[in-house]
């Protein structure tokens, strides 16, 4: 890559469409100097594009003929009409005095549009049409203009329904890049915030923007990141969780390697922290990188609210991950290989309870924890108005019901119900998600071995956790060297005097070792 | 597995506690009250002192030979051939110790948690765990090691506060009645689990701030220390000298003694078995480690994941050997033998090579 690329990657991202559209047909076509020619070779290329509009207008005051080329429904048609066609026809004059060659240098000095640029190459006009950009060519002149007049039609800003809060700041993400980066800057005013821009996708031309804060982020962490997406060789990308699987280092994990969310507070904190955001345009969902566990643990209202409630709730959430995984495990251990661990009283109603049921426990607990996967998946995917129902048919008819039929023991009921609960109380669901699948394994490892059994397993997926990383950081990096600065915002949140600095590890300053 | 990842000095307190915290912990007052009666807390904090000079002795290797293992060191301060000789005994002497407290561990499961299942299963999924961890390098090692800390000092915590309940401080009197003999005989047998410090002489090399690094190696052995002597004196004031001398496994027996106010389990020691499982396997867990370094420098060689895997046959008919319980405390004693040795090769080292080093200079002068 040359300087001049380089540059241009630092500039606006319609530059960067160009730029490298420009390497993927390398050869550079120049563009002709007949309106004719240039019309019958878009023709070709765009065969089979209907909606992509050609229109021919002349000066009045000049007699130039021009060419304007766009797609109809991606244009704003106010700047079209009022800025470019009226201008155009009635207003521009003095091509007389000029060359033919100066007159779009002449066109880009006058038109009342911003940043228009100005193009000699055939292909590098091609990436700018299709996100939505007029090209106006003009006879006689071997230039062509680019004109940025796309529509703004988007959703605008609105309250995260992913992830709520009752203090916080209540805007979130937008599928447009622009608007997602300009609500990150009016957090962050700060000249060292930098935006790098990429674009992903053979087919998709996706525009994807690396934020991180010099001086603060690590460059290494900030290098590895840069190498990760630049190096992406895929021919779609349409939202962030495609970027992040291409991104992740342990793609067969099932805890996740960046953190996903909507929330420009939460992601601003993670940029003062010293951490990547990607945002993909076209999802609201950006991503954070790297992460460590804890951060999973940690949800927006936490730094809203009053410290020692804060730092209960936080430990409440690590006592409900860790149950979430083992109370059916530990349930299934104790009643079918251990029953001398449970209280005397409690171990006659088990077994009182289960004279007249006839599946084994393991069936029951499968049973039911397959229910409740039914149950939240279903409540997940229908509309407000419908889910309400499903939680009536879920809880009371089900619960009920499969307790009177003498399918399953009570307990049971309570155990999954429980669980199920612990996992609603993580706040990022794809975490969330991920307990299910530990639980379904710690359920297996009970059913064959016991306590035992479930030590191992545990023990296993610790080795997991210990050994992943995310660019660089391990992921259980907040617990393992010892420092009680550590501390102050995993397992409990100090005040928020003792929080204001980067995480050590983070910290460029402190660039000794990790 | 890159030798350049470098650990903060504080992962050292773990993993010298664990290191000495293992499956020796449930057998150790038993031997040590037979042979010493009711002062067999003033051996283990005789040993707890000397291991004190241990591991000082082992730091001052680590900071003369910087970047080198014990067992590197081992050839540097004898020499080619004697080095390998010594290193074989260290390997010796080490896989025995894994294989065969897999063996126990393995029956001591069966005896309190899976009496039907059989000791195959509970051995190899120990020693995949270990591989597991082990070809993932010594960062992964160190985080697993601060994670499980918490959790085996909260159980052992848990296990001596809830015995106080039911001892009795009468059992521990008269202090040294019996001389000064036996307590010193038993001394002899409890430094055994406090050799697993040499631990700290593989690990070595990944440190870079030495002078916090040896502050912490002091407080690590000290909690160990003190934890032995706790369990040993609960064992003690709990049981009396007598009765302990007669239990397999005391401090399992000392779970099970515990009577909870409130009925919350029925019998605990399921529970401090379970426990007991992280216990082992991080011990296990580091002296692997330090057998597969041994082996590397005794054949020469780099491949990290092949001297891995190359263990898991050897352990596994070394687990499997003995016929019962009997058979695995009489082979026990092999490498409690060679842990003799091994504790006088290891202290030797550092006078050999103080020796070494002031033949040099007089050459030089």
């Amino acid at each position: 890559m040359d300087s001049r690329n380089f540059f241009r990657r630092k500039g606006s991202a319609s530059k960067i469409k160009i730029h490298l559209n420009r390497n993927k047909s390398d050869e550079i076509e120049p563009l002709s100097l007949s309106l004719k020619d240039n019309l019958n070779k878009l023709k070709t290329t765009f065969e089979h594009c209907e909606d992509l509009v050609y229109r021919k207008v002349s000066s009045k005051k000049s007699n130039v003929d021009f060419l304007l080329v766009y797609f109809g429904e991606m244009i704003e048609k106010n700047t079209l009409n009022n800025n470019i066609l009226k201008y155009l026809i009635h207003d521009i004059d003095g091509f007389s005095k000029r060359k033919s060659y100066e007159y779009s240098k002449f066109i880009k000095a006058s038109l009342p549009v911003s940043n228009i640029e100005e193009v000699t190459d055939y292909n590098s006009i091609i990436g700018p049409l299709l996100s939505g950009d007029i090209i106006l060519f003009t006879e006689d002149c071997y230039c062509a203009l680019i004109i940025p007049a796309k529509t703004s039609d988007e959703r605008s800003i609105a309250p995260s329904a992913t992830e709520r809060t009752i203090r916080g700041p209540q805007d979130a993400f937008v599928e447009n890049i622009n608007k997602n980066i300009h609500l990150i800057r009016k957090r962050i005013q700060d000249p060292n915030l930098a935006v790098e821009f990429f674009t992903l996708g053979h087919s998709t031309n996706t525009n994807i923007a690396l934020l991180y804060i010099k001086g603060i982020a690590k460059n290494d962490i900030i290098n590895k990141i840069r190498l990760k997406i630049s190096t992406i060789d895929s021919s779609s990308i349409l939202a962030s969780a495609q970027l992040e699987q291409l991104i992740e280092s342990h793609k067969w994990s099932l805890f996740p390697q960046t953190l996903a969310t909507d929330r420009p507070d939460k992601l601003s904190r993670s940029l003062l922290e010293g951490r990547a955001v990607i945002i993909v345009n076209g999802t609201p969902f950006a991503l954070i990188a790297p992460v460590t566990f804890a951060m999973f643990f940690n949800s927006s209202d936490d730094y809203f609210e009053r410290t020692i409630v804060t730092s209960t709730i936080r430990i409440v959430r690590y006592i409900c991950f860790i149950s979430s995984i083992f109370l059916p495990a530990l349930y299934l251990a104790m009643t079918s290989y251990h029953p001398g661990m449970l209280p005397t009283p409690l171990a006659l109603y088990i077994t009182g309870a289960r004279v007249g049921l006839p599946f084994p426990s393991l069936v029951e607990l499968v049973f039911m924890q397959f229910t409740t996967e039914v149950l939240i998946e279903a409540s997940v995917r229908l509309p407000k108005a419908i889910g309400q129902t499903v939680g009536i048919v879920g809880g009371l008819v089900i619960g009920q019901s499969v307790v009177q039929a003498g399918l399953v023991n009570p307990l049971i009921v309570i155990v999954v119900s429980l669980t199920a609960l612990a996992t609603f109380i993580l706040p990022v669901y794809t975490f969330a998600l991920s307990t299910r699948i530990l639980r379904a394994i710690m359920i297996i490892a009970a059913a064959t071995f016991g306590l035992y059994g479930i030590v191992i397993a545990g023990l296993f997926i610790l080795i997991h956790m210990s050994s992943i990383e995310s660019f660089g950081i391990r992921y259980l990096e907040d617990f393992s060297p010892y420092s009680l600065s550590k501390l102050k915002d995993t397992l409990i949140k100090a005040p928020h005097q003792y929080i204001n600095r980067a995480p050590e590890y983070l910290n460029e300053k402190n660039n000794d070792e990790v | 597995m890159d030798n350049t990842s470098k650990l903060k000095s504080i992962s050292m307190l773990s993993i010298v506690i664990h290191s000495m915290i293992g499956l020796r912990l449930l057998t150790l007052p038993r031997d040590l009250v037979s042979l010493a009666g009711n002062d067999a807390w003033i051996s283990v904090l005789i040993s707890g002192l000397v291991s004190l000079i241990i591991g000082y002795s082992y730091y001052w290797l680590g900071l003369k030979y910087r970047g080198l293992n014990l067992s590197q060191i081992a050839e540097a301060v004898f020499g080619k051939f004697i080095g390998k000789i010594i290193l074989s005994i260290f390997v010796v002497y080490i896989t025995l110790a894994i294989g065969l407290s897999i063996r126990a561990f393995s029956d001591s499961i069966q005896f309190f948690l899976l009496d039907t299942t059989p000791s195959f299963f509970i051995i190899i999924s120990m020693i995949i765990a270990c591989t597991y961890c082990l070809i993932n390098g010594i960062k992964t090692i160190s985080i697993l090691m601060d994670i499980l800390l918490p959790v085996i000092l909260f159980s052992i915590i848990l296990l001596v506060s809830f015995s106080t309940t039911n001892m009795d401080r009468a059992n521990l009197l008269p202090v040294l009645h019996t001389g000064i003999m036996p307590v010193l005989g038993a001394y002899v047998e409890s430094i055994h689990p406090f050799l697993g410090l040499g631990v700290m002489a593989y690990v070595m090399p990944h440190f870079s701030e030495f002078k916090d690094t040896k502050k912490w190696i002091f407080i690590g052995i000290l909690i160990v220390t003190f934890i032995y002597i706790a369990i040993v004196m609960m064992c003690i004031m709990v049981f009396g000298s007598k009765e302990t001398e007669h239990l397999i496994y005391p401090t399992i027996i000392l779970s099970k003694s515990i009577q909870f106010e409130v009925q919350l389990f029925e019998r605990a020691e399921s529970f401090f078995i379970s426990s007991w499982i992280p216990i082992t396997f991080s011990t296990m867990l580091l002296f692997y480690y330090s057998s597969v370094l041994n082996l590397k420098a005794l054949f020469n060689t780099n491949k990290h994941n092949f001297i891995v895997y190359l263990h898991i046959p050897v352990l596994l008919l070394i687990a499997l050997y003995p016929k019962n319980i009997v058979n695995v405390y009489e082979y026990l004693k092999i490498p409690t033998y060679l842990a003799a040795g091994f504790s006088i090769i290891s202290i030797s080292m550092p006078v050999i090579s103080i020796l070494k080093s002031k033949k040099k200079k007089n050459n030089c002068i």
